[in-house]
């Protein structure tokens, strides 16, 4: 039987769906017994879906974007730095 | 068609950056096609910061990273015509960028090695797993929930996103770019795999490795062993008990 650590070091797997049957069902077996794990699953579950909406740490400002139109357009070279 | 449909019923600047959400890809292929402005900016913002983040992760130097990202929205206008959708635009983009950087990174001998993009010690950051398990593998002390939930959506709330967003840039290199792609970005595993020429085995390690980073970095600040008595109360009983 598979304990916490294990399903510690599975649990990218399992969110992933990335893992045969019978190994799913032990966890499954696990978490029905263990709250802790259940806990941690559901926690990992919750960062998962928050990094989705993490706010950008680097933004283009206007006049780069502004400059990048121009040159991927060709509408003028960009100017020397 | 579509395009010019809309140009006729709303004004370019009356399309809010959200509605390319909304839309189908097909239209914002076809939008960037078009060479539509709004559409164009609403693409570069959306993949700016994760573009920057894999860049630099890849290359080790922000200033040559930017270069390579301006290069590769030149490369996205040139080449989206010939886009078939066989894969999404984001992934499509990110493997011009890789593609790009890779270049540019062996060219000036800063890129990461991807034939060894297997995970290392160094990697694992100074907190092991054991540390947090007993000998007989359960958890030292009592798992609790997040405190920095929105009481309404149940989920991360504002304060831990922006923890999350300044943890991802802490992240190992070889982490920062897998968590960036899949989790950020949302590529498909199997894409990430062929993009940076890894097994899926070797992404899996880097993608928990990252993640477990993060989680615990959250829990710091979280302040892990005081949080949600209310809702956990019965568990950290129960763990107690065992």
């Amino acid at each position: 039987m598979l304990n916490c650590r294990d399903v510690a070091s599975l649990v990218t797997e399992y969110l992933e769906s990335a893992m045969g049957p019978w190994r799913k069902a032990n966890i499954r077996l696990h978490l029905l017994l263990c709250p802790d794990c259940r806990i941690h699953v559901n926690k990992m579950r919750k960062l998962v879906d928050a990094l989705k909406q993490v706010p950008p740490t680097n933004r283009v400002s206007e006049e780069a974007l502004e400059s990048l139109h121009k040159k991927a357009h060709g509408v003028t070279p960009l100017e020397p730095k | 068609m579509w395009f010019s449909l809309i140009g006729a019923s709303a004004s370019s600047s009356t399309i809010s950056k959200n509605d390319w959400n909304l839309r189908p890809q097909e239209q914002l292929v076809a939008a960037l096609v078009d060479g539509d402005r709004q559409a164009f900016d609403w693409i570069v913002r959306k993949h700016w910061s994760g573009m920057m983040r894999v860049a630099t992760g890849v290359l080790g130097n922000e200033s040559i990273a930017v270069e390579v990202v301006q290069e590769t929205w030149e490369a996205v206008v040139k080449e989206i015509k010939r886009f078939r959708g066989e894969a999404s635009l984001s992934t499509w983009i990110f493997r011009i960028l890789i593609n790009r950087a890779r270049r540019v990174g062996k060219r000036e001998g800063r890129s990461i090695p991807f034939s060894s993009f297997k995970t290392t010690q160094d990697e694992d950051g100074k907190r092991s797993l054991e540390d947090e398990f007993t000998s007989k593998g359960r958890w030292r002390s009592p798992v609790h929930g997040w405190r920095m939930i929105d009481p309404q959506t149940e989920a991360i709330n504002k304060q831990g996103l922006a923890f999350l967003a300044k943890g991802l840039e802490e992240l190992p290199d070889r982490q920062k770019i897998i968590v960036t792609l899949r989790d950020i970005e949302g590529l498909e595993a199997k894409e990430v795999c062929r993009m940076l020429d890894i097994s899926e085995g070797n992404q899996r390690i880097l993608l928990h490795r990252g993640r477990t980073r993060l989680r615990r970095m959250l829990e710091d600040l979280d302040g892990h062993g005081h949080v949600s008595q209310q809702k956990d109360s019965s568990h950290a009983q129960l763990s107690r008990r065992r």
